[in-house]
């Protein structure tokens, strides 16, 4: 879209599955993975005479969502019948919010941009269906799980951005504890309406809203493409219809689902068996002192309190668990200020990529943080080198063993005493007499082989920048 | 209230009507939708949007796990249940 006379505007509407024990309005398990229809009521599958009450975890963990968005909580809120006729629905109605949403009014911050949150509101999930050519099956264990819906305003500009929004949302919900936010496996759900408008004008074009994307990258194609089909029929002259276009990932295109003039009238009331939702000021702001330190402010921290370069501490704030290892080494490390920068780069390159190789990641490594910082503590006092700490991490990663035990136990500590370099030094002058009379002829490329020559012979555990000191102090002594 | 609309609602009701009740159900819908237009005469402007008429604010339960101890009940009055599913005809 680049040179394009249109700009793209984006709203997206992201659903998140709390983590509760319960539905939300009756007491079955809130749970995936178990048998078809084994998690059901008579509440969440709607039979007659059956009453929703609402759960006091699902009211406080969407609070708690709303907060960390930068939300204003809504005192009264008030839950609404929306209806639609779809056998994913056993009441055909949904109970949602509509005119009055639990939270409004927030915003998150997504590559350098506030993009504003019009609202967030609770819901609940509709039953999961399985087509199949002569039928269609319905598991209603989903039914009446408890969801928040988070509404951005359509201020998004790129589909990069949106994936970058999402990326965020998913970071901040993470943290809250609020929601996995698993998009393969369906607990965030995200729903997109994109339009395009001339650069000049600020009248909003025909928006198409783009379902099924499964994935941050197929949210970036699918938008990609829906753009690129906009602009193409806006050129040609067409008119855009308004309608519901389904992602299909296998053949990189959307394709349209159904016309939104009828389908879309649902004729939302307040559901007369719930009253008022009353959130108390003195709730809000105890759930506002519980939020854990979210990214954001974290990453300020690592940058001005440790002194960490930006893309490292934005890497170490990735994940919720990744900046608490990061944080209860950093508690353990000797010489903080020295020792920051190599514990973030151990983290952040050597640990990272054991556990992308492993398939693990910082909920299940069984590796201990204060072994990771003694590991940097022994390469700061000098006692092994980065190479040795490498084959040593290696060994604390398989045998569970903390640094110093291993070093201890294998002799592997640094020789870095001046009198045992220099004999190695000089040991290796004269076994290698060509080496060292080239470099006394001033090719003094050679001194690299003559350090490996002591490295080797120590297999490693000679501290290399001393070596190299010492070679070059004894060679320049006999020129 | 024209015959289409009336054929919809009996559709989406899942229920039958004879010739003569479909001539009888128009003028009677009609009078219930002008009953209720009737409400549209009084003066809301005093009202919070969305105030409902419950004075009560909701109670909320806790979050503790019940399970309904006979989902059998809940199946065997489906018009199709089997292999642990709700059936109906295809809808895509």
């Amino acid at each position: 879209m680049k040179n394009s006379k249109y700009k793209i505007t984006i709203g997206l509407e992201v659903h998140a599955h709390l983590k509760t024990q319960t539905k939300l309005f009756c007491r079955c398990p809130n749970r995936t993975g178990a048998e078809p229809n084994t998690l059901i009521c008579p509440v969440c599958t709607g039979q007659p005479g059956t009453l929703p009450v609402a759960g006091e975890e699902s009211v406080l963990q969407a609070v708690r969502a709303a907060l960390a968005l930068n939300c204003k909580i809504n005192k009264y809120s008030v839950f609404e019948r929306k209806q639609y006729f779809y056998p994913d629905l056993p009441k055909n109605y949904q109970i949602s919010q509509y005119k009055l949403p639990l939270a409004e009014n927030g915003y998150i911050e997504a590559g350098g941009v506030k993009i504003k949150i019009d609202r967030v509101h609770m819901e609940e999930d509709a039953g999961k269906l399985v087509h199949r050519k002569s039928e269609t099956l319905i598991d209603y264990n989903r039914g009446g799980a408890p969801l928040i819906e988070i509404v951005s305003a359509p201020e998004i500009t790129s589909p990069e951005q949106a994936s970058e929004y999402l990326k965020k949302l998913r970071q901040i919900l993470v943290y809250s504890s609020v929601s996995d936010c698993d998009m393969e496996k369906g607990s965030m759900r995200c729903d997109a309406n994109l339009s395009l408008n001339l650069k000049e004008s600020s009248r909003l074009g025909v928006k198409t809203e783009v379902k099924n994307m499964n994935s941050f990258k197929a949210v970036e194609n699918a938008l990609s493409y829906e753009a690129r089909r906009q602009e193409e029929l806006l050129l040609e002259g067409k008119k855009i219809d308004q309608e519901t276009r389904l992602w299909d990932e296998n053949n990189n295109r959307t394709a349209g689902m159904r016309s939104k003039e009828e389908a879309h009238d649902y004729r939302y009331f307040p559901d007369p068996d719930l009253p008022p939702l009353v959130v108390q000021e003195t709730v809000v702001e105890e759930i506002r002192k519980s939020l854990p330190e979210l990214p954001a402010s974290k990453i300020e921290r690592y940058m001005g309190e440790m002194g960490i370069g930006e893309y490292d501490a934005r890497v170490l704030c990735q994940e919720k668990e990744g900046a608490e290892f990061f944080e209860n080494a950093y508690s353990k490390l000797e010489d903080k200020k020295k020792g920051v920068k190599k514990l973030s780069s151990w983290i952040n390159t050597e640990l990272k990529g054991k556990m992308n190789t492993e398939g693990m990641d910082f909920k299940n490594i069984q590796l201990d943080p204060g072994s990771l910082a003694e590991l940097v503590n022994l390469i700061q006092s000098g006692k092994i080198s980065g190479k040795m700490a490498k084959d040593i991490f290696e060994i604390m990663w398989n045998e569970k063993k903390c640094p110093q035990e291993i070093v201890e136990k294998r002799g592997l500590s640094q020789i870095s005493g001046e009198d045992k370099i220099e004999g190695l030094c000089r040991r290796a002058i004269e076994e290698n007499p060509g080496l060292a009379e080239k470099y006394l002829t001033g090719k003094e490329g050679t001194i690299g082989p003559l350090v490996g020559f002591v490295m080797k012979e120590t297999r490693g555990q000679a501290n290399p920048s001393m070596v190299n000191k010492k070679l070059r102090q004894i060679l320049d002594g006999k020129k | 209230m024209d015959k289409k609309t009336i054929e919809k609602i009996m559709h989406l009701a899942r229920i039958e009507l004879t010739d003569d009740e479909k001539q009888e159900i128009p003028s009677q819908m009609e009078k219930i939708i002008n009953y209720i237009d009737n409400l549209n005469t009084l003066d809301t402007s005093g009202v919070l949007k969305g105030e409902a008429v419950f004075l009560k604010e909701m109670m909320l339960q806790p979050d503790r796990v019940e399970t309904f101890p006979d989902i059998g009940l809940l199946t065997e009055n489906a018009p199709s249940f089997s292999e642990g599913f709700f059936k109906v005809k295809k809808v895509l």
